[in-house]
């Protein structure tokens, strides 16, 4: 079971039970105090009718007082004879009487009866029969003479119209003024009777009809039902078929009784009522007269059920909201806090680490989340350490064998994937077990750890001199195990990479060891596997790289071998071309040619490009592609390059010191010393060396250029131009040739590649791109310039196409300084240039 | 509903004390009544003001005229003030056997006034006990008085007021006295005017209920310019004979006509009251206005027929052959005095009156 459920379980017992009894308590209380209003409605509605009745009997006590000492009365009862009273003064009497009325409508019968019972004058105000003039057989009157009050009150039948009335009459008391001396007594002389319709309280009981459900009835002291209203709440006509035409009926005697006792102790009825559970409430009216009012207990279950109704809703919702609250309370501050520790738990147990915040309360699961954040924490620390541990060694510090395997087959996939080659160098320190011996191992442990460090140092160094050369921060070290070691490069750009990072490797293990004052050298022997060369396989390139290793050793310890030895074979080679450039160098055996370049309109020589050329002694000519490129990695071309600047600038100014005035020569500069050396402050120096103005030479540099830092370029050579002097992009088209760079970088010639030019009269696509690259360069203001051209189909083809000047044997092949002179003579003489050829 | 209570019952109060004030006032004039001043209860305009000028200088006397409306106010008037305050009351005929059993009225024979013996012997015992007591002033018919412009056609029977026609609507006026209405009522419906048959007015008071609403009041019709009948505020209205003459002096469209059934016959009687302390004065008086000569202008000033014989002869011809004033025996035929009826009939009669007056 999961814990909400739990939760639930235990919210409706706690929840719904209490609520539950407090809704029944309340149902209970709320039905007590309905009953309870009831019948204090019932009561002060009573006590209402009472009253009203009572005032209507005062006012009529004092009217009819009033009116019995009305002088025309007075006269009228005193008068004996029927005439005089009939013809005299009946007519006066009516209309004082009618005045009366007029004034109180509801006195709609005023009498003046006859001590003998006779009904002498009788005024109403509706038409009512008079079905008697003998009133004597009357009960009101009977009671009336019977009565020793003064003014007598009863309410009954109207015999004349069957209306309960309430009768009021006053004895007239007189002395006869005629006949009588002061001193006799009063005589009584007639009864004044008022006539009052009961419709005052009939109404009345009618109106609060409407706000009330009970049953009223009115009875005379017999349980005689005079008046009847039925409760609004009634709506059962057809089960109280009975209560039709409860006027007239009487109550039943013994029920009656009970009734009358009950309302005389001020006391409640509660039994069976016409054949209906009941209240019944009664009250003594003055004037024989009982006032019920009857609710039986059917009429209050509307209003019970609806109590019931209201108590469920409220109930209902009180359940619904106490218990939705105290859920989501539940659900805030202890489910929802419980689930997300589980979830931190089962990322702690998959060793993740927890850097967010689970929690963000200040209660105890706060801070229970945050000790699961430290425990999180510890374990992550926990097991980097013993990853580390895992992969590292100990001593060093340096990734370990497993580590290294790991790397490698990651890095092999990689260039598998992007064409990459990779290089592997195995290390093994020379005389590690002698040391170990000798001097104890914790002396070799600090040899192997100072060994690392300066291995470390060196491997990372940046190498400025060539790019090609540098080590990626990817690159690996790690130690094998003993005193072997490993080293992957990547992403090497050829295969003499690993042979330079060897060589560097030995120079710096070079100086001595001191280790706890004792002095150590340790050699090193090195093999160098490359992928995909020398295995493809991971396992197949360490053991080759051992292999390799282990033949450095033999070959004599501290130097490196590749596993191939065609590259063993070439990398003795470029050694000992090194050792010949330094040589040539130490021995000044460069010399420059020179090449014309020929306008192809004027067919003049507007200028000549300075060419390298190297004749070593008992080696022969020596190409220039066979010793710049290493030139260049070993840095020997800086040299060369400002030997070159210097002789190129000599001999111009030898020329022009002849009268060659208009000559310009061109002169290249590797990308290397342009990099590496200030050339614009170089070429400032030598043109003031030779006292030369800077459109006297021109500079020309290959495409790769653009490989290196643009903005560094691209300042250097707009500082050469702000000299003066032109530049020339030589080599186009074989290597980055992009319309993007020749709109970035400022130059001012292109010379198109002399592969391009071989294919005139051979492609036309070639042709087609000679067109294109022309057209481009033309757009771009640059003068071109068209090398190796060699026949006369290419030059007529060039001249066909706009090309500027072109350079090739078909007009000179590069020849000594000294052979061009008589060139530029012969140019200066104007006259047309012959074909040397 | 208290509050309204407590107001009638001081309203209710009010009207007792005013009444009492009335009463009170009724009784002072008697006080401070000088000796020279007579007083003469009795109809408006029913007498020729030169005749009392002409008195009063002869005689050196003040006559004062307190005037009725109708003859049960008479009654009520008398009664307020237990027939005091007056020293002469004209009387219908039939009422003056109660005053006089009431003690009202003094004797009244040839000594005390002489010219008694001009008086025809059939008015002078008209009634009981006015032999004695009363002087016969003057005689009449009730009946219609009408508009018959208004009326667009002749009246001839009780009927049509009784029952009336559409038009008449709050137009009629009647006399606010009991025994003409009921006796006329009972006259339309073809019984007699003094009926003992409780029955017949059971039907009275049926018709009388349904004729209310063409009543404009009750009360009885002004002998001035801005008499009703006279302005054309009604149409119809019951009249003694000789006051429709001198309405129809005031506009000549109003016609008298003593209905086919018979009208009402009434003698008006002159008595002096027991109470009063100037009755040889008053004596004096009733015997001047009935010098033949008086008594002829007189009649001539009312229009009314006169039991006076010498009085008679002195009238003109047109006076005597007027059919308002003389009807003939045909139209008298039907016509009765009001005669003394049994206390229950007149009770009933007093009933059914103050229902309609209501």
């Amino acid at each position: 079971m999961k814990l909400q459920s739990k939760v639930i379980g235990l919210l409706v017992p706690i929840v719904i039970i209490p609520i539950l009894v407090l809704g029944w308590i309340a149902f209970q209380k709320l039905y007590e105090t309905y009953q309870k209003e009831n019948i204090d409605k019932i009561s002060a509605l009573q006590g209402q009718i009472l009253l009203h009745l009572n005032k209507t009997l005062e006012y009529a006590n004092a009217n009819i007082k009033l009116l019995s000492e009305s002088e025309a009365l007075i006269r009228y009862v005193l008068t004996d004879d029927k005439e005089e009273r009939y013809y005299l003064m009946q007519r006066p009497l009516q209309r004082k009487i009618i005045n009366y009325q007029n004034a109180y409508p509801e006195y709609y019968e005023i009498r003046i009866i006859m001590p003998d019972g006779y009904e002498e004058l009788r005024q109403v105000n509706k038409s009512i029969k008079n079905k008697v003039e003998e009133e004597s057989g009357a009960l009101f009157f009977k009671n009336m003479i019977d009565s020793k009050k003064d003014v007598f009150s009863m309410v009954t039948r109207n015999p004349d119209n069957n209306e309960i009335v309430m009768y009021v009459g006053k004895r007239l008391m007189l002395f006869n003024r005629a006949t009588q001396s002061v001193n006799t007594i009063k005589e009584l002389k007639a009864y004044v009777v008022l006539t009052i319709s009961m419709d005052f309280l009939f109404k009345h009981l009618d109106e609060t009809k409407v706000e009330n459900h009970e049953h009223l009835l009115v009875t005379d002291e017999n349980g005689k039902i005079w008046f009847y209203t039925k409760g609004d709440r009634h709506a059962d006509d057809e089960h109280h078929e009975l209560l039709k035409d409860m006027v007239g009926k009487s109550i039943p005697k013994d029920i009656f009784s009970t009734l009358k006792t009950h309302a005389q102790n001020e006391e409640i009825f509660s039994g069976k009522f016409f054949n209906e559970k009941s209240m019944v409430i009664g009250k003594y009216l003055d004037s024989n007269m009982y006032l019920f009012s009857w609710v039986p207990n059917d009429d209050l279950l509307p209003e019970s059920n609806r109590l019931v109704k209201l108590v469920a809703i409220i109930v209902l919702l009180t359940i619904v909201t106490t218990g939705g609250l105290i859920f989501a309370v539940l659900k805030v501050f202890v489910l929802r806090p419980i689930e997300k520790l589980d979830m931190a738990a089962r990322k702690i147990c998959e060793g993740k680490l927890i850097d967010e915040v689970i929690l963000d309360s200040s209660d105890e699961m706060g801070s229970l989340a945050k000790t699961f954040c430290e425990m999180s924490a510890n374990v992550k620390i926990s097991n980097d350490q013993a990853r580390h541990i895992a992969y590292h060694d100990n001593l060093t510090g340096l990734p370990n064998r497993l580590m290294f395997r790991e790397y490698l087959e990651h890095y092999i996939a990689t260039a598998k994937r992007k064409k990459e080659r990779l290089a592997l160098l195995f290390l093994d320190v020379d005389n590690f077990k002698w040391v170990n011996d000798t001097l104890g191992h914790h002396i070799g442990d600090e040899l192997l750890k100072e060994f690392s460090t300066r291995l470390d140092k060196t491997v990372r160094e940046e190498d400025y001199i060539a790019q090609i050369d540098s080590i990626n921060n990817d690159d690996i070290i790690a130690r094998l195990g003993g005193d072997e070691f490993i080293i992957l490069i990547t992403d090497i750009s050829d295969n003499f990479v690993p042979g330079n990072v060897a060589e560097r490797i030995l120079k710096c293990m070079r100086p001595t060891f001191v280790l706890e004052g004792k002095e150590v050298h340790a050699g090193v022997s090195i093999g160098a596997t490359i992928f995909p060369d020398d295995g493809e396989d991971p396992d197949v390139l360490i053991r080759n790289a051992d292999i390799a290793m282990y033949h450095a050793k033999k070959m004599g310890k501290n130097n490196y071998q590749y596993f191939s030895d065609s590259m063993n074979e070439a990398v003795q080679s470029r050694h000992a071309m090194e050792h010949l450039i330094r040589k040539a160098i130490d021995e000044k055996q460069f010399e420059l040619y020179y090449q014309p370049q020929i306008n192809v309109r004027t067919n003049e020589i507007t200028g000549v490009e300075a060419l390298i050329r190297w004749d070593a002694p008992g080696q022969g000519f020596i190409p220039p592609d066979k010793f710049i490129p290493i030139a260049e990695e070993t840095g020997l071309i800086l040299q060369i390059g400002e030997w070159v600047l210097d002789e190129a600038c000599r001999q111009n100014r030898v020329w022009r010191d002849q009268g060659y005035e208009n000559i310009r020569v061109a002169i290249n500069v590797s990308s290397i010393q342009f990099l590496r050396q200030d050339m614009p402050s170089l070429i400032k120096h030598y043109l003031q060396k030779h006292t030369l103005k800077p459109n006297s030479i021109e500079i020309e540099l290959t495409e790769n250029i653009y490989m290196h830092n643009e903005k560094h370029v691209t300042n250097t050579m707009s500082s050469i131009r702000n000299l003066g002097i032109h530049i020339a992009l030589d080599d186009f088209g074989t290597g980055y040739s992009s319309l993007a760079y020749l709109r970035r970088f400022p130059i001012d010639v292109l010379k198109i590649d002399r592969s391009f030019i071989n294919e005139i009269n051979k492609s036309s696509e070639g042709e087609a791109v000679i067109n294109a690259i022309i057209r481009m360069a033309h757009a771009m203001n640059l003068e071109v310039v068209a090398e190796g051209v060699e026949d006369e189909v290419q030059l007529r083809f060039l001249k066909s196409k706009g090309c500027d000047c072109v350079q090739g044997y078909y007009y000179y092949r590069p020849m000594p300084a000294e052979d061009i002179g008589p060139l530029l003579k012969e140019n200066m003489s104007s006259q047309p240039l012959a074909k040397k050829k | 509903m208290l509050i309204l209570k407590e107001r009638k019952k001081f309203t209710l109060f009010q009207l007792i004390v005013a009444t009492t004030l009335l009463m009170v006032f009724n009784i002072l004039p008697v006080v401070a009544e000088p000796e020279n001043e007579l007083v003469f209860l009795t109809w408006p305009e029913y007498i020729d003001p030169e005749i009392v000028k002409k008195f009063e200088k002869q005689y050196q006397v003040k006559v004062r005229m307190v005037y009725f409306e109708t003859d049960d106010m008479r009654d009520a008037m008398l009664l307020d003030s237990n027939g005091k305050g007056y020293d002469m009351v004209l009387i219908v005929g039939e009422n003056i056997r109660i005053y006089n059993k009431r003690g009202w009225i003094a004797p009244l024979t040839q000594t005390q006034v002489p010219n008694l013996r001009f008086i025809g012997k059939k008015w002078l015992n008209a009634f009981e006990q006015t032999n004695g007591y009363a002087v016969p002033y003057f005689w009449g018919t009730l009946g219609i008085a009408y508009r018959k412009d208004l009326v667009e056609h002749e009246v001839t029977s009780w009927k049509e007021l009784f029952i009336p026609e559409a038009r008449l609507k709050n137009k009629i006026l009647m006399i606010k006295t009991t025994d003409d209405v009921i006796g006329m009522a009972l006259k339309a419906l073809g019984y007699s005017a003094n009926s003992t048959n409780p029955s017949e007015y059971q039907h009275v008071k049926e018709m009388l209920v349904k004729q209310k609403e063409y009543v404009k009041d009750f009360s009885y019709i002004k002998l001035t310019e801005d008499s009703a009948l006279v302005k054309g505020d009604v149409y119809a209205a019951m009249v003694y004979n000789g006051d429709a003459l001198a309405l129809k002096e005031l506009n000549p469209e109003i016609e008298f006509v003593l209905p086919r059934e018979g009208g009402g016959l009434w003698v008006d009687y002159i008595s002096v009251m027991a109470s009063s302390n100037n009755k040889e004065l008053a004596y004096k008086f009733i015997n001047y206005i009935n010098e033949p000569e008086h008594a002829a202008q007189i009649a001539e000033f009312v229009y009314f027929p006169t039991p006076h014989k010498q009085a008679e002869k002195l009238l003109p011809k047109e006076f005597l052959d007027d059919p308002v004033i003389y009807p003939d025996k045909q139209a008298l035929q039907g016509s009765e005095f009001y005669k003394p009826l049994p206390p229950g009939i007149i009770k009933l009669r007093n009933s059914i009156f103050t229902t309609i007056l209501q």
